[in-house]
């Protein structure tokens, strides 16, 4: 895991207060760890120090007045729930027909008891920061540890790659690749295994 | 605001059933009631508005902002999945709403004629503290904007609005994973900008 991970995990309260002791003791031996955490918590103090600007009066006014005369253009379109006009007589045939209908399903055979369901796919998002990377990838036990089948994308420039797969319930192995030939652990993965080659495999759990 | 109070003591403001209550207004709101809309809009302007000021940095804008996000959700209601909690949905439209106006000319035409959403705050202290505090607010809200706008954004719903990152993962769409870079990154270039700025 990064330093600066670590350092966010502290400031975000995620560490319990072991691990939050540990990091502050390491923390008076590193004096950049020291320098990180000061900063991070610079920031944070100085932004919910900042006051929230007191809400308008006409807030609330403005805004219903503007959602009516914009419905008045474009109602506010309802649930569709499909309506029938029939003759009453038709009514009658249709309760009638209702009525059989219910009776027969009553009847009915009794069906086989339903296979169990095989446990639903999750999606499981990754993302990895990887600035100048041409391209990155997910590999693992889930796509057969292929290099181009997980694709992740930055889509707004800012070093950081994302995408997602759907994984069945289980732990799964994976790694990224960068480049195509980059292999690289998930620096915000929490659970490893060895690969036997050198690397560790970051583990995902899908419950 | 009394309905809204009311409405939300008999709902007991539990989670499920605020909900319960919430999803009636909705009901109520589609078969064109507008003083169940108006309960909706009671219950969630606040942070809303607090959001786009800040993300804004303006009240003016931010005020319309907010109402065109509310007359959006409302022409757009039958759009909203009652699965999802409400305020992630409003809260969804109101970011694509500042996103939006961020990159209008509306934004341009008004930024030289700015009133600063800080030179408004509410219960200020003696003077010589109210001085430092605005001087202070006046660097955050400086070193925000210096800041690209993922990076704003980041800070603002992480560290201002103090939302978790699964709040933020349902508002934005983005991973949390992600999430978690850009705000470490982001508190970095904000402390220079601070630093920058002192």
């Amino acid at each position: 895991m990064t330093r600066s991970e670590r350092v966010r995990r502290l400031v975000d309260g995620e560490l319990d207060a072991v691990e939050a002791a540990a990091l502050r003791a390491e923390a008076a031996r590193d004096p950049a760890l020291a320098a990180e955490l000061e900063a991070a918590l610079d920031v944070v103090d100085a932004l919910r120090a900042a006051p929230a600007p007191p809400v308008p009066d006409d807030l609330v006014d403005g805004a219903v007045l503007r959602a009516v005369q914009r419905a008045h253009a474009a109602p506010p379109r309802r649930r569709a729930l499909p309506r029938l006009h029939l003759h009453p007589a038709a009514w009658v045939g249709l309760g009638a027909a209702v009525a059989l209908a219910l009776a027969l399903w009553a009847r009915r055979p009794s069906a086989p008891p339903p296979e169990e369901a095989a446990p639903a796919p999750r999606r499981v998002e990754f993302a990895l920061p990887a600035e100048g990377a041409r391209t990155v990838a997910v590999a693992g036990d889930f796509n057969e540890w292929r290099t181009d089948a997980t694709v992740l994308r930055d889509d707004d420039g800012d070093g950081v790659f994302v995408g997602a797969a759907e994984l069945p319930p289980g732990s799964h192995a994976y790694m990224f690749v960068v480049d195509g030939e980059r292999w690289v652990s998930d620096p915000y993965a929490t659970n490893f295994r060895d690969d036997g080659f050198g690397h560790r495999n970051a583990i995902v759990r899908v419950d | 605001m009394a309905a809204v109070a009311a409405a939300l003591d008999s709902a007991h403001t539990g989670g499920r059933e605020l909900g319960a209550v919430e999803r009636r207004w909705v009901r109520d709101a589609l078969d064109g009631d507008a003083a169940a809309f108006r309960l909706i809009v009671e219950a969630h302007h606040r942070p809303l508005f607090t959001l786009a000021a800040r993300l804004l940095g303006n009240v003016e804008d931010a005020r319309d902002v907010v109402q065109e996000s509310f007359a959006k959700a409302y022409v757009s209601l039958d759009r909203y999945d009652e699965r999802h909690r409400l305020t992630t949905w409003l809260h969804r439209i109101t970011l694509n709403t500042c996103r939006d106006f961020l990159k209008s000319a509306k934004r341009r035409e008004r930024a030289s004629g700015d009133d600063p959403i800080l030179e408004r705050v509410d219960e200020r202290p003696g003077p010589e503290e109210a001085l430092e505090r605005d001087r202070r607010a006046v660097q955050v809200r400086r070193a925000l904007d210096s800041l690209k706008p993922s990076y704003r954004e980041a800070l603002v719903l992480k560290d201002m609005q103090e939302l978790s990152y699964k709040e933020i993962r349902a508002i934005t769409g983005t991973p949390i994973t992600a999430l978690k870079i850009r705000v470490v990154r982001a508190r970095k270039r904000m402390k220079r900008a601070l630093e920058a700025g002192a």
